[in-house]
């Protein structure tokens, strides 16, 4: 893939970014030459294994990393609304400050500890808004505003701390904050993991409500593939700190190219079928001190052959769809595998 | 002093050599020549120094080590080099000893690895060994001055106080005695005391808490609620109302009352450990196939606390040698020469501290308590450090 | 507390008034009879009522606040407590302050530059200062700094004021006691400093790994909003709950470090009345140390609540 100028549309685009982490053992890769476009008002879902990378490419694109973590290489830029490109890694820590949560606020996973403990709601969101110099009251005015939004008791949560509230409840308020400066991208780590189904549909419902209405592009983490098909325009499949494949939702779940996306679909639970028929992925992610050589995945295939034990396979484009690109030798066998499976059904 | 013999002496060197006897016997059962041989060595070093105070707990000691080298786990199925088959739940009671002192052998050896390689821990450890040499070979070079010397008067001085001379290397006190002689004879008996408030503490509350956990009831409530009282009284001040109303003959009776004041920390660690392993599965198991909390506690609780209770039982010392060097300090106890906290005291008194001269009466003794305790506290630090990874700190 | 007190100096074998009567027939050839009734005018009590009634009119004086004359100066005990209370208070509590808030400080900035030069020279620092003895310091402050160096004018900061000086709200004054304070108050500082350090490095380091530090940077916060109303505040939370166990510690070592430097506070005079065996005085003395340990609990506690709103009880809660 070149690297093309982003074209206008684009709001993020991230190229060949690799990120590392310094262990005990030596150098962890957890994100490998990571590239891909996030387009305005897109909302781009990260799907994979649990420990491959999709926290850590969201850090990464916030340069919030913890100390061990350092990006080695890649571009990360961001458009404005006016039209200026920001090089994010070229960001001063102060014009680091003020770009972040104006233009590129984040959803953390675990939302039981996001949140101070010892002050309350409202001091949390006049913080913010001092630290981008928005006044108090047009502060406090839009919070409510968002907390009515997300179906929260607006009055009632401003003025609460965080232990009188529940885990769904701040979850959205998580979700409102985020929302405090109209930014243009939202990354959001796992919202939905720590709720219980019904708060995880009301969660996901006003998510896509206040995205028409804001609208805001969005990367969407998550493990749930449900979820993800039921939100995202984009999906793109991680293993081992590497996107392997990566387009359209409906091109990616109804016709995968890649044998760990169609690892991943097959291990989903389907309602349709009666029977419970949940494949797993045999084995386990690789070891990202010493990754195996050639495709990541062949140790776990069943369609590896021989070039996929030496050479990592280049990122190809479909055929049908040229925003469907993906990492795979066996393309066409994967995609005739799924096919079947899906009459089958 | 306590009827030990606590200065190195040949009996206790011979005593010694017939303890190490005994690891050494067991290491050539087990066809472990080396370490038996080191345990031989220890036991009849520390024999040497202490004479049985020394020999006798090195037995057990070197005894753990060797039989950690030679030790089966057969009852971990995932340590054991034998097969799943031979897995066996039922050990008797020796068996039950061997796990014991292997496990015990093998954190001693893991400690000893550890430390040579924490390099604060190595220099506290080495400080604390220093001095224990000192307090114990010291004696042996170096004779115990302590009548008065009027003849050492120096022509023009008015005070038979001297600062440190070739002849002198810390100077003389106020009775023109040697200053050096004092230091190194005067460390034992305040040692020695806050060792054994250390230990007389920490079988205190390890008896307590385990009582208070596993009665329950009652028993738990007023033990408790004695250690909640125990602990809102400032310590050293009712130290010092106590020593002064009780008069204390020996040092045992105050390290025993140390002791008694200073239980309840630790009481309500070994509490809070054991109720929270009741409520573990396995010991749910246990009590359901009727093995006896008493047995899980002293099998389970007891060895996995044991680095918590030697650094407890280090910081009583410390915090115990602190509060004796201070009632002294106060004369608050009858004085005994020779002893760090009486040149002190006694120095004070002479007006040691008026000019630079007399001052290395005070000086002395006071550095080396100060060395001595921050030894303590390295030493302790570190082996927080070792026992729990947590607190290693880095990658 | 005062029962105990009460008990110890009644019951006890060996206790201050049979000590007292046995000294009073010794050297005053009294037979047992006239030392006792002499020793119990002494102590402010009748030996031959019951025990249970003494307990009461105890108590009950207690309340009244009279807590019997001086053996020695037959000068109320109140009185006295009243006259030792301020100078402890003041230099404890002006130590206290100073190392608690230099530590949170330093600590804080240990953990935030760890693995810096300044995080090592201050950990090291810090476990020197940890593990020498209260009164260690002091004897080498006065040695090193006083006799063998003599940058510091020993002799004149002895004491509680300059003699003579006469008390007021006055500048020269103030300065005065300021000037008598700084040796008990720099040798608290010292000693307690290390310890707050340590505890506030490690409970920041492990409040910098919290979630909501990482969001709240991700919010753009400014440095200082950060460090103080995010990382400071919960991980200060730790050491106050220390506060009262280092208010203990202090005030007992008090007894050492205001003899040696001759402070009229609490601590020395606790150690004199011990030396003459003054009694009342002990009791009373003691029994101000112990409620001002206790009322630093609450302290303590009342702190906590105000930094933590989880602990905090109340109407406040949302309802
Ligand atoms: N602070 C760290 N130090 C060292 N390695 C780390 C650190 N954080 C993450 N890793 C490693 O980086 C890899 C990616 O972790 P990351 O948190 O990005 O996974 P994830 O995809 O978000 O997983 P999950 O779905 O469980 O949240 C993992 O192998 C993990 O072990
Ligand atoms: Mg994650």
């Amino acid at each position: 893939m070149t690297v093309t100028p982003a074209a206008p549309e684009v709001v993020l685009s991230v190229r060949n970014l690799c990120i590392s982490y310094l262990t005990r053992r030596g150098r962890l890769r957890a994100v490998n030459k990571v590239s891909f476009d996030l387009h305005a008002g897109e909302t781009l879902a990260l799907i994979g294994e649990s420990g491959c990378g999709k926290s850590t490419i969201n850090l990464g694109l916030i340069r919030l990393l913890p100390p061990t973590g350092t990006i080695d290489s890649g571009e990360i830029v961001y458009r404005r609304r006016d039209g200026q490109t920001v090089d994010v890694r070229g960001l001063t820590t102060g014009q680091l400050r003020q770009f972040l949560w104006r233009e590129c606020s984040m959803v953390f996973q675990g939302a039981l500890n996001s949140l101070n403990p010892v002050i309350k709601i409202s001091s949390m969101i006049y913080d913010t808004a001092a630290a981008h110099g928005m006044d108090k009251k047009e502060a406090r005015d839009r919070a409510l505003d968002l907390f009515q939004k997300v179906r929260l008791d607006p009055r009632r949560v401003f003025n609460a701390y965080p232990h009188e509230l529940s885990g769904g409840m701040r979850q959205r308020t998580l979700l409102a904050t985020a929302l405090l400066l109209r930014p243009q991208v939202v990354l959001m780590d796992e919202p939905t993991t720590a709720v219980d189904i019904l708060t995880q549909r009301s969660i996901i419902d006003v998510l896509k409500r206040l995205r028409e209405e804001l609208n805001f592009s969005v990367i969407f983490i998550s493990h749930d593939l449900a979820v993800a098909a039921e939100i995202a325009d984009t999906v793109a499949t991680m293993y081992a700190g590497e996107i392997i494949e990566m387009g359209p939702v409906a091109e990616v779940f109804y016709r995968p190219r890649h044998a760990y996306t169609l690892g991943l679909l097959e291990a989903a639970p389907r309602l349709s079928v009666g029977r419970e028929e949940l494949h797993s992925i045999p084995g386990s992610p690789p070891d990202l001190v010493e990754p195996p050589p050639g495709c990541r995945f062949h140790l776990r295939c069943r369609f590896a052959t021989d070039e996929c034990r030496t050479t990592p396979p280049p990122l190809t484009t479909a055929p049908e769809d040229e925003r469907h690109t993906v990492a795979c030798y066996h393309t066409a066998t994967i995609l005739k595998t799924r096919q079947e499976e899906l009459a089958r059904d | 002093m306590i009827g030990f013999a606590t200065i190195a002496t040949v009996p206790g060197l011979l005593i010694g050599m017939v303890c190490g006897l005994i690891p050494l016997g067991i290491a050539l059962y087990y066809r472990q020549l080396r370490p038996g041989l080191l345990g031989w060595l220890a036991c009849a070093f520390s024999g040497f120094a202490c004479g049985f105070l020394g020999g006798v707990p090195m037995i057990v000691l070197t005894t753990a080590v060797v039989i950690s080298y030679a030790y089966v786990n057969k009852q971990d199925p995932f340590t054991s080099r034998a097969a799943l088959a031979e897995v066996n739940f039922e050990e008797t009671r020796l068996e039950l000893l061997l796990r014991l002192l292997a496990g015990l052998g093998n954190s001693v050896r893991a400690g000893l690895v550890a430390l040579l390689r924490n390099k604060a821990g190595f220099i506290g450890f080495l400080g604390v060994l220093f001095f224990f040499l000192m307090s114990v070979f010291g004696p042996l070079l170096i004779p115990y001055d302590g009548r008065p010397h009027p003849d050492r008067r120096l022509p023009e001085s008015r005070t038979l106080f001297q600062a440190p001379s070739a002849q002198f290397p810390l100077g003389l006190d106020w009775q023109g005695r040697d200053i050096l002689s004092h230091v190194v004879h005067g460390g034992q008996g305040l040692i020695l005391t806050a060792g054994l408030a250390g230990v007389l503490t920490t079988i205190i509350a390890v008896v307590l808490g385990a009582l208070a956990a596993l009665l329950g009831g009652v028993v738990d409530q007023v033990f408790s609620a004695f250690s909640n009282f125990i602990l809102t009284i400032p310590q050293f001040p009712l130290l010092l109302v106590l020593a002064s109303v009780l008069t204390f003959e020996s040092n045992v009776a105050l390290a025993l009352l140390f002791a008694l004041l200073s239980w309840p920390t630790l009481m309500r660690a070994v509490r809070a450990q054991v109720l929270s392993l009741r409520e573990r599965d396995y010991v749910e198991a246990a009590i359901a196939l009727d093995l006896g909390l008493w047995h899980i506690t002293l099998r389970e609780v007891l060895p996995n606390m044991i680095s918590y209770i030697v650094v407890n039982m280090i910081f009583s010392i410390r915090v115990a040698m602190y509060s004796i060097v201070g009632l002294v300090f106060l004369g608050m106890v009858p004085l005994r020469e020779p002893d760090w906290g009486v040149m002190i005291f006694v120095g004070r008194q002479q007006g040691a501290l008026s000019n630079s001269i007399s001052v290395w009466m005070v000086l002395a003794p006071v550095l080396a308590i100060a060395l001595f305790q921050l030894s303590l506290v390295m030493f302790t630090r570190s082996l927080e450090e070792v026992f729990n990874p947590r607190l290693r700190s880095g990658l | 507390m005062t029962t105990f007190t009460f008990i110890l100096i009644r019951q006890m074998p060996g206790n201050p008034f049979s000590i007292k009567v046995e000294q009073l027939m010794r050297e005053q050839n009294l037979t047992v009879e006239e030392a006792t009734n002499r020793a119990g005018a002494l102590f402010d009590f009748d030996p031959n009522r019951p025990l249970l009634e003494q307990y009461t009119e105890y108590m009950g004086k207690l309340l009244r606040g009279d807590l019997g004359k001086s053996i020695i100066s037959s000068e109320p005990v109140m009185n006295m407590l009243l006259r030792f209370l301020p100078w402890t208070l003041f230099s404890v509590g002006l130590g206290l302050l100073i190392s608690f808030g230099l530590g949170i400080l330093i600590g804080m900035l240990m953990a935030y530059w760890r693995g810096s030069l300044f995080d090592n020279v201050m950990t090291a620092f810090a476990s020197v200062m940890y593990g020498i003895p209260d009164y260690v310091i002091a004897l080498l402050l006065i040695i090193v700094a006083g006799v063998q160096l003599r940058i510091l004018p020993f002799a004149q900061m002895l004491g509680g004021s300059t003699p003579g000086i006469e008390p007021g709200f006055r500048l020269d004054y103030i300065l005065d006691l300021l000037f008598h304070a700084f040796l008990p108050v720099f040798t608290y500082v010292i000693t307690s400093l290390g310890g707050w350090m340590l505890t506030m490095k490690s409970s920041t380091m492990s409040t910098l790994g919290e979630d909501y530090i990482t969001v709240a940077r991700a919010r753009g916060l400014s440095q200082r909003r950060l460090l103080t109303a995010y990382i400071g505040r919960n991980a200060m939370l730790p050491l106050v709950t220390r506060l009262a166990i280092s208010v203990g510690f202090i005030v007992g070592g008090a007894v050492i470090i205001e003899t040696l430097y001759q402070y009229p506070g609490l601590g020395r005079n606790l150690a004199t009345a011990i030396l003459v065996r003054d009694y009342t005085v002990m009791q009373g003395i003691f029994l101000v140390i112990a409620i001002s340990v206790v009322f630093s609990n609450i302290l303590a506690d009342l702190l906590f609540g105000l930094l933590d709103p989880r602990v905090r009880l109340g109407k406040e809660d949302a309802s």
